[in-house]
């Protein structure tokens, strides 16, 4: 493939005293799903939130597609193609899916307040093509159903759904999942997995995911980084990775580790 | 083409009188698409001659499997036109009932929606060699897919545009070449016995039925149906389909299983027809949510509703409504039946039935009064779907109406309800045996216990079959009993026992979704439906709902025991048809355990048995089931007396429409 559509050198990001992420690596390739896996507390949020723009990092670069973004605010990274999910879901929770996921098309939209208040004329032809991609998306994760309710009366598996629509409003070339099957049952997991893989698949998306289920992990990623400490300690294939001594190592924290690591790593 | 005597010619016949007017709409992307009765025509066409260009010949069979799509009637059109037979496969079969169908009818060509029905073609396709080609429309998730047998709906019009333009008169030919007598559908019946059995049924089967219904229950070109009932039942054939056809109103397609109820809202339909569970769900949805709102709203509808009752029941019993009750029925409408009716979408309504099992006489009275004119219907698949339909203004609880035009009933001396119409099928596909019995003596067999009323009104009590003694001798319906059982809202299926034995005893399922609100409501906590079931609080509520129905009920008709099953009756455990009747046979052997300790002196029975998921996963259940005993009825009980003499009917059988 071409040049890497995310590219991280040499990251590290401090707060205080605390070392979140030292000197951390690693190119995705574009049209992959590329995981990010690490016990707790090793510095996967924090990453995440370096490549959106919620941290700065001390040292280090970032390329989004080829430009440098370490230095620009979330919203410009936004609008290069750069969407996420939150571990704790953030929506408007008193307002209705629909009105959440034209939000997320608010960067695709041209009209000032001047012409988007007239309802004549461009703004109202730009309402329609918007409603028309946030439609498509609705149907992506059928979420039909669920349209016209308000976020906050909804379950929480299709929160999250509602918000991994909200993120694919913006139509990113790569889209960053905080744990995206957390706190679901293994139906919802399912379900999420398939549209993970059919955002990736049929809309070509770059996905880098942060998940705790080694099970979906091994299932969807196409590679997988791990972390611990704040350093990277793994980075390939997931077969490589399930083999990787140093990554049973900080899993399974054991000499012996080796012989049992391919099973107890899918239960982890 | 002289006569329109088949589907394919009536489209054709439309497609030039009704042109650019709509046809079919479907909600897509949030918007409701309307489809004309030309780009229907044109659509059936380029597919039909595209089933052509594949290699299917006439008498050929097309499965089809999916939701309700405009996609899944151009397949039957199609098929139709290019002069075979359409299969309509229930779209939530499992595979060993996908691979029966389409074995056994010899499908050569399979049309699936989506990668979900695909999946389980492909999953059995090595047992179909029958099968050339699998036709999907939504290629959703099957990027990957590449499969030889598999090709694209788009790409099989495409293939019909240019065998069109290469031979432009053949698809005209091929339509006019059908026959009113030719078979339209194979129709198979989810029996409660057995394997499916696919009845044949004509052109000529279905629209006789499709007019001979209509003198009685008008529809009108301009009228606004929702297909959201499987179109492999011949209920949504009948509507869809014959009647559709025939009288050119506008079929909807739901955007998803999901928004029925609110795409119906939308639509706000003329025509409805559905099963006894759909309004029962309208009318507990009405229930909860009334129960739930403000004070103000509650108070108006404990207002107006008796209003409603009071006029509905005095026309039930068809005596004179009284000017001011009229008028305070007017004011009633205005302040609340309007406004419900608007949220059910039933404002439009006119046309309006249900059928394939019993409805309890209370949502006949909710719903009639609000003014929704709701009739019971009683058919089987093998009579195109309809035999008995209520007059308008003659609708009563325990009857299911009067034969429609061209059909005529009689009860054999063994009581069994016996129809004859042009439009009874012509026989079982490959079943010669079944298709003696059922049509022996030139009548339909119905297998239906039931009698007519002096003033020709039929009852029907319940599968002949299942009509039951008592070991003491006298007589039982455990449908009847069930039916009672399961008007109590608490009551999701009920299974009566009592065969030979001294005593009837009861299986309940508790209904999920309302117990649990109750015990919500009673701050009593619990974890899933096994532990719900084995509450002690829930047993007593029930006991109370068993009470009620003994009350009403002849001493040796009473339910003497009953237990709460600790999971419910599933189609996908093959304990119900997939159109939800209890598969009697198949729980009695499962459960026998259950039954054998209804019958014993124990008070428990432990369970210890396996579920299966959907998914295919697998799980242990260990519990004890309580067994409770009601208070024996008061002695000097009269023998034989027994449910029959009122045994409400309403057509529950194997396969009803």
């Amino acid at each position: 493939m071409a040049a890497p559509m995310l590219e991280i050198s040499d990251l590290t990001l401090r707060f205080g005293g605390v070392t979140a992420l030292q000197e951390v690596s690693f190119a995705v390739e574009s049209g992959a799903i590329h995981a990010i896996i690490g016990p707790n507390g090793a510095g996967k949020t924090s990453l995440l939130n370096a490549v959106s723009g919620v941290v700065r990092p001390q040292q280090g670069r970032i390329l989004l597609a080829g430009a440098d973004v370490t230095r620009l605010s979330p919203h410009a990274r936004t609008r290069l193609g750069l969407a996420r999910t939150f571990q704790n879901i953030a929506l408007f929770k008193g307002m209705t899916v629909l009105d959440n996921l034209l939000i997320g098309r608010h960067t695709h939209q041209r009209c000032g307040i001047w012409r988007g208040g007239v309802y004549w004329g461009p703004g109202r032809q730009e309402e329609v093509a918007q409603r028309l991609v946030v439609e498509e998306i609705v149907d992506f994760l059928e979420i039909q159903h669920i349209r016209k309710q308000l976020v906050g009366t909804l379950a929480y598996g299709l929160q999250k759904r509602v918000e991994l629509a909200r993120a694919l409003a913006l139509e990113p070339k790569v889209l960053l999942l905080d744990e995206p099957m957390a706190g679901m049952n293994a139906e919802e997991k399912e379900d999420m997995a398939r549209f993970v893989i059919d955002a990736n698949e049929d809309r070509g998306t770059t996905v880098v995911m942060i998940e705790h289920d080694m099970g979906v992990v091994m299932d969807v990623s196409h590679r997988i980084v791990v972390l611990n400490f704040g350093r990277k300690i793994g980075d390939g294939t997931p077969e490589e990775v399930k083999r990787d001594p140093r990554v049973q190592h900080a899993y399974l924290g054991q000499e012996d580790a080796a012989d049992l690591a391919p099973d107890r790593a899918r239960g982890a | 083409m002289a006569e329109l005597d088949t589907f394919p010619k009536l489209l054709a016949a439309a497609a030039t009188r009704f042109g650019a007017r709509t046809a079919l709409r479907e909600k897509d992307l949030g918007i409701w698409q309307a489809t004309s009765w030309r780009q229907y025509h044109d659509h059936v066409r380029d597919l039909g001659l595209g089933l052509i260009d594949l290699g299917m010949r006439r008498g050929d069979k097309v499965a089809i499997i999916g939701d309700n799509r405009p996609e899944w009637v151009y397949a039957e059109l199609a098929a139709q036109g290019a002069g075979g037979t359409s299969v309509g496969i229930y779209q939530d079969s499992n595979l060993a009932e996908v691979a029966y169908v389409i074995d056994h009818a010899d499908a050569t060509f399979v049309a699936a929606e989506d990668q979900e029905q695909v999946d389980k073609i492909l999953e059995v396709i090595e047992r179909l060699p029958k099968v050339r080609q699998v036709i999907y429309s939504d290629p959703r998730g099957m990027r990957h897919y590449r499969h030889p047998a598999l090709i694209r709906f788009a790409e099989v019009e495409e293939r019909g545009r240019a065998l069109g333009r290469r031979r432009p008169e053949l698809w005209a030919e091929s339509v006019a070449a059908g026959r009113g007598d030719d078979v339209a559908i194979l129709c198979y019946t989810s029996g409660t016995t057995g394997f499916p059995k696919g009845a044949m049924l004509t052109y000529r089967n279905l629209l006789t039925m499709a007019a001979s219904l209509d003198q009685v229950d008008a529809k009108l070109p301009d009228d606004e149906l929702v297909s959201f009932l499987p179109l492999a039942w011949i209920g949504e054939q009948m509507m869809a389909l014959a009647a559709g056809l025939t009288l050119g109103f506008t079929v909807n397609f739901p955007e998803e299983p999901a928004t029925v109820m609110q795409d119906i809202r939308e639509i706000g339909p003329h025509i409805m027809f559905a099963p006894p569970r759909i309004w029962e769900n309208l009318n507990s949805m009405v229930q909860v949510k009334i129960m739930g709102t403000t004070r103000a709203k509650r108070l108006m509808y404990e207002l107006c509703m008796p209003v409603g009752y009071r006029v509905a029941d005095l026309r039930f019993q068809r005596r004179p409504v009284p000017r001011r009750w009229r008028a305070a029925w007017r004011l009633a409408h205005w302040l609340l039946f309007r406004a419900l009716k608007d949220r059910l979408g039933l404002t439009n309504v006119r046309s309006c039935s249900t059928g394939g099992a019993a409805l309890g006489p209370e949502v006949f009275r909710f719903f009639h009064a609000l003014g929704v004119p709701l009739k019971q219907i009683y058919g089987q698949t093998e009579i195109s779907g309809i035999s008995c339909i209520h007059a308008d203004g003659d609708v009563r609880f325990h009857t299911v109406g009067r034969p429609i035009p061209g059909t005529e009933i009689a009860i054999s001396e063994q009581g069994e309800i016996l129809s004859r119409s042009p439009s009874v099928f012509t026989g079982y596909y490959k079943n010669d045996a079944a298709t003696r019995e059922t049509l022996a003596g030139g009548w339909l067999h119905s297998g239906d216990a039931g009698y007519l009323t002096d003033d020709g009104h039929l009852v029907v009590i319940d599968r002949l079959r299942d009509v039951m003694r008592l070991a003491g001798g006298a007589s039982f319906s455990p449908q009847y009993l069930e039916n009672r059982l399961k008007y109590s809202p608490y009551v999701k299926e009920a299974v009566v026992t009592g065969k030979d034995r001294p005593y009837l005893a009861a299986m309940l399922c508790i209904d999920l979704g309302i117990v649990g609100k109750w015990a919500e409501r009673h701050q009593l906590g619990y974890t899933t439906y096994t532990d719900l079931a084995a509450k002690d609080e829930v047993y007593a509520l029930l006991q109370g709902e068993v009470k009620k129905v003994n009350e009403t009920l002849p001493a040796a008709a009473r339910i003497r025991k009953f237990v709460l099953l600790y999971k419910e009756l599933d189609a996908d455990d093959e304990e119900l048809t997939r159109t939800r009747k209890v598969r009697r046979a198949f729980v009695e052997e499962r459960y026998q355990e259950v039954i054998g300790a209804l019958y014993g002196d124990a008070r428990q029975v432990p369970i210890d048995a396996e579920i299966r998921y959907q998914d295919g996963k697998t799980a242990r259940i260990r519990t004890t089931l309580q067994i409770r005993e009601l208070a024996p009825a008061p002695a000097g009980g009269h023998g034989g007396a027994s449910g029959h003499g009122h045994g409400r009917g309403d057509g529950d059988g194997d396969d009803r429409s």
